[in-house]
């Protein structure tokens, strides 16, 4: 059943908008459907771990039958069954690691390729893609196929490989910082991952070091039925400073799929992380949005350190469900945090995404710029929390949440919780909604810019202030992707 | 070049009412003219501009609009900006977040696309936008800014008259260009469309004031009242109207017309 | 999310589950002895004026409260079409009681109501104050309210805009200390097109006092052109005191303008100091401050007589407080 170039060529047209949408037919191996002790057994031996990591698998496993669903979010969608489902799927291919990019099995090779991802190191320091050069670890399901660049980096003392390849090279790592910011016991679909997480990417930088490139991970959710439960873990040690990627996409399969993960970050004293991310999961049929990705995904960061600094920066454009809030806490004296955001849904999609930013430590700053722009039959949900404990002193938060309508059968709402417990602290919440203003569409399209063109224009000025966080490589597609998903959205 | 003949629009209310605004408007521009229309304010020459231009809401019951024999009110604004329709607006729209290269950008190659030429690449936009601007003395910084925002009253009108010189309309509409400017702003904007005046192109000013007439030579000069043209004369005309005073010169009109 | 009670009875009091984010603990501020005291018959005032009736002069209502009482009370206020009236609402009482109200107020076409309502109830009471709006087209209603007094005191305003051109108006003062606790909670449904609605809330805490804001503009499928606005200031005028506000948009219609700020802080160090280079000492430019910053909501208040008596309490409030 090998596909050929020419079939995915077709699938690729089939899927009309979402240009990820093909499928790879390449030989699985999967752990059997459902959830229960043995699977989660079976992963941890499929990654030969030692046995502290699967045992905190199972107190997660243990902890998380007990544990209710979080039913805040304003999303809805049917109960997940979790039984109905794989948790482990990895290329045939994968069993014994291959040691060089060219024992990789050609078939993933080409599906990053067809992604706009090299995985050949030559070929991208060659200059093929007209990029600079970004280190990738490429996910594929269950497994990390590819991780570029790690001699490289290896120079700087930087670690970045596979989280699976961490737990054996890196224990000491990893068993400190893991579950560190998240707990097990955070959430319902955080402590699912904590029970079943198959890969993921992890970076230690070291003290004053500097990461000479970006750094990415790009996930692929390939295989039906299968859920994504991958996990970050990103490591700033002092005075060093390290710029991440992250990017997504699945096929359309007529089944909701789950992808729950989990980042957690850590910057120490004078340290600073920005971490960004483009998701574009299947977002679900157009018309009816039956399929689609729940993307339910716990990411946080600690500036556990002096002068810390997290940001995040993010570019929701796919998933059926997005419940996301990439978080900051501001522990460390004078350390900051920002959250920038671009949340655009269509077709049947439900966002509700935001942040929170915790101020623990004197003099800590944060920044929230968000912008939500809904269409066809969306719901697009801003949600935030700014907490500042009463030790702040000082502390400064800044929030500005604009939405925009387009169309009359979408929801835009916002819900921001403030908390002050600090009077010396100040904080500030602006939010406005609006639909697409008929004047600046009559004024592009006096100039001669089609209707749909016009609404991607102003779109993309709407989200600049935040598009422009995001590094130069990512920002170009960034604003193609923002056109793409808007199509469709006027009649 | 341009024919409108006998044009009746309504524009639509805050109640969903329509209201009758031109009343039976007959103009024809030749190839080459500037064409001023004067009137005071509410008399619909704003609503004109929008009408030819094909703005959303304001709905023709009557009548034609052709521009070099194609019939205008068929097409919606894009068409007409291809066929070579431009308004320079009273009031130009911001646009936060665009890049003034951006949209110029935009609006070139849409223009190009529809005419069936050829996109500009980034390098000959690039040419293309330094050198009229400079020819405006429109300064790099402004390029660089987001459409109309934070600029001064001249700096978007200049920018409108940059957007004229960079699309090549056949047919320019100026809707109170000088509303707003002082004598300064005015002359160089003035200078801008002079400079654009062709035996190929005509141009409608709209205007309250003389005075823009001064640096811009109309052909012809129209006085509109009540959504129509009441009278049509040459340079003069302005004038007589400066002096007079609107009020003035339509009692006179009417009591002329009785007699 | 933000839910508003209906009206409590002992045994409905709301659960952290009901409420999950900022949960009132009315139950902890009652007390034992409060929650087993049987209700008093029901107290019912009910304002009525008939279609067209316009009553010039303001009508003071007073509810008083005495200690170790729970009182069921409930207070209706009906304006038929093109009805005008300004009702003054006044609590006060002493010791420790529990106030258990209901307002309901049915607005027609045309209807003008002015609402003021004066919240000097004793220090050791609990109010809590279910209100329920409804406003027909073209309706106006221009309600503020101050809050000074009470142990625990809760505001839970339901306002729903049924007719097109219904504007709403909800605007108050929280000036609490001590250990006090106010929470207002508003739920404005844009049900109609055409409407404006308006909240603006200013709160000063002081000593331990505790506030908390909730505010909500749901503008229904169909609510075209509707105007929805929110503002919520707050300043911490102690290291203890602490303040939540949750402002929340829902918004189901395109061509609407809404929007919402808030702010938390301490107070503007530039004005400060720009009025001690005038000459004015520390206390004084900062009374000043906090007091134009309180005014402006008192502003909105039409009466001018209601207005002057009210900035008056202020100024008192402000005196005991900052001195």
């Amino acid at each position: 059943m090998a596909a050929t170039e020419k079939t995915i060529a077709q699938v690729e047209k089939l899927s009309g908008g979402y240009d990820a949408g093909f499928y790879t037919e390449i030989e699985s191996e999967k752990a059997p459907k459902g959830l229960n002790e043995d699977i989660i057994r079976f992963i941890s031996a499929k990654k030969k771990e030692p046995e502290w990591m699967l045992e905190r698998r199972l107190k997660a496993y243990y902890h998380w039958l007990k544990m209710p669903e979080p039913d805040w979010a304003k999303v809805k969608f049917t109960p997940i069954d979790y039984q109905d489902a794989y948790y482990y799927a990895a290329p045939k291919s994968m069993e014994n690691a291959p040691d060089t990019i060219d024992d990789v099995d050609p078939k993933l090779l080409d599906t990053y390729e067809k992604l706009g991802i090299p995985l050949r190191e030559q070929e991208m320091l060659s200059g093929v893609k007209n990029r600079s050069a970004v280190a990738v670890d490429a996910v594929f399901d269950s497994i990390s196929v590819a991780t570029t660049f790690k001699k490289e980096l290896k120079k700087y003392g930087i670690i970045f490989s596979s989280l699976s390849e961490a737990i054996q090279n890196h224990p000491e790592l990893v068993k400190k910082y893991m579950g560190s910011v998240v707990p097990y016991s955070d959430n319902k679909h955080a402590c699912l991952n904590s029970a079943v997480f198959t890969d993921g990417s992890f970076v230690y930088v070291p003290e004053g070091v500097r990461c000479p490139m970006e750094l990415s991970t790009y996930f692929r959710i390939n295989e039906m039925n299968t859920g994504q439960f991958e996990r970050t873990l990103i490591i700033a040690d002092k005075g060093s400073y390290v710029s991440y990627l992250e990017g997504c996409t699945a096929p359309m399969h007529d089944e909701r799929q789950l992808h729950a993960a989990i980042v957690e970050v850590i910057a120490h004293e004078d340290a600073e992380v920005k971490y960004s991310t483009v998701q574009n999961w299947y977002p679900g049929d157009f018309n009816t949005g039956a399929g689609g990705i729940y993307n339910f995904v716990t990411k946080r960061g600690l500036c556990e350190g002096r002068n810390s600094k997290i940001s995040w920066t993010q570019v929701e454009t796919g998933s059926a469900i997005t419940w996301k809030y990439p978080s900051c806490i501001l522990k460390g004296d004078n350390s900051q945090g920002e959250f920038y955001s671009v949340a655009i849904t269509n077709g049947y999609q439900q966002a509700d995404t935001g942040t929170k930013m915790i101020h623990i430590g004197k003099n800590t700053k944060s920044r929230i710029i968000s912008k939500g722009i809904s269409a066809g039959h969306s719901d697009n949900t801003y949600r935030g929390v700014v907490k500042v404990m009463p030790g702040a002193e000082n502390a400064r938060n800044f929030t500005v949440c604009d939405s925009l309508l387009i169309g009359n059968d979408c929801g835009a709402h916002t819900v921001p919780y403030v908390e002050s417990r600090n009077n010396t602290a100040t904080l500030g919440h602006e939010a406005t909604t609006s639909k697409i203003s008929e004047d600046q569409l009559f004024y592009c399209m006096q100039r001669g810019i089609s209707k749909e063109e016009a609404i991607a224009l102003i779109v993309n000025g709407f989200a600049k202030e935040v598009l422009q966080h995001l590094p130069m490589e990512f920002a170009v597609e960034a604003q193609k992707l923002v056109a793409i998903s808007l199509e469709g959205s006027i009649g | 070049m341009i024919n409108i003949n006998n044009l009746h629009a309504c524009v639509e209310t805050a109640d969903g009412e329509a209201k009758e605004i031109i009343k039976g408007l007959n103009l024809e521009i030749k190839s080459g003219e500037v064409h001023a229309i004067m009137g005071p304010n509410g008399v619909g020459k704003s609503t004109l501009s929008y009408v030819l231009s094909g703005r959303d809401g304001y709905n023709v019951t009557d009548g034609s609009v052709e521009l070099d024999g194609v019939d205008l009110l068929k097409l919606n604004p894009e068409e007409r900006a291809a066929l070579g329709v431009f308004l320079a607006f009273q009031y130009p729209v911001e646009i936060p977040g665009v890049n003034m290269n951006v949209f110029l950008k935009a609006a070139v190659n849409a223009l190009r696309k529809q005419r069936g030429e050829n996109e500009l690449d980034a390098l000959g936009m690039l040419k293309l936008i330094k050198g009229k601007s400079k020819e405006l003395g429109i300064s790099d910084d402004m390029m660089r800014r987001t459409v109309n925002v934070g600029f001064s009253g001249g700096e978007k009108k200049r920018n409108e008259i940059l957007q004229m010189a960079m699309l090549e309309p056949k047919f320019c509409i100026l809707d109170e260009t000088d509303s707003g400017l002082d004598i300064d702003a005015i002359k160089v904007v003035a200078d801008g469309v002079n400079k654009l005046r062709s035996p190929d192109r005509s141009f409608l000013v709209i205007t309250h004031y003389q005075r823009l007439l001064d640096y811009i030579k109309p052909d012809i000069v129209h006085v509109m009242a009540d959504g129509k043209i009441v009278k049509t004369g040459g340079p003069e005309l302005a004038l007589e109207l400066e002096e007079k005073g609107y009020a003035e010169f339509l009692k006179a009109e009417e009591q002329e017309k009785a007699a | 999310m933000t839910t508003c009670l209906r009206i409590l009875d002992r045994d409905a009091l709301p659960t952290p589950k009901d409420e999950q984010w900022k949960y009132t603990h009315l139950g902890r501020a009652l007390g034992a002895r409060l929650l087993n005291v049987q209700p008093l018959a029901q107290q019912q005032i009910l304002v009525h004026k008939t279609v067209g009736e316009i009553c010039k002069e303001p009508e003071k209502i007073v509810w008083k409260g005495e200690a170790g009482n729970h009182y069921q009370s409930r207070f209706e206020i009906v304006l038929e079409d093109g009805a005008q009236a300004t009702i003054v609402e006044f609590h006060e009482g002493e010791g420790a009681y529990w106030k258990n109200m209901s307002t309901e107020i049915v607005l027609g076409a045309n209807a003008r109501l002015n609402h003021i309502r004066i919240q000097k109830d004793s220090v050791d009471a609990v109010q809590t104050n279910m209100v329920h709006i409804s406003m027909e087209r073209d309706s106006h209603l221009n309600s503020f309210s101050i809050n000074l007094g009470g142990k625990l005191t809760r505001h839970d305003i339901h306002a729903v805009l049924n007719g097109s051109g219904a504007q709403c108006q909800l605007n108050g003062v929280n000036l609490l200390k001590g250990q006090q606790h106010g929470d207002t909670t508003i739920i404005v449904e844009h049900v109609a097109p055409h409407c404006v609605s308006n909240q603006f809330y200013r709160s000063l805490l002081d000593d331990k006092a505790h506030g908390v804001f909730q505010g909500k503009v749901h503008v229904h499928r169909g609510a075209q052109k509707t105007d929805g606005y929110q503002l919520a200031n707050t300043i911490l005028l102690s290291p203890m005191a602490k303040m939540a506000t949750k402002p929340e948009l829902e918004i189901y219609a395109d061509d609407v303008k809404c929007s919402h700020g808030t702010t938390t802080g301490a107070l503007d160090e530039e004005p400060l100091f720009y009025l001690r280079s005038r000459g004015l000492n520390e206390s004084q430019a900062r009374m000043l401050l906090i007091q134009a910053f309180i005014d402006e909501v008192i502003g909105k208040i039409t009466d001018s007589s209601i207005q002057t008596r009210i900035k008056d309490m202020v100024a008192e409030w402000l005196k005991k407080q900052l001195n």
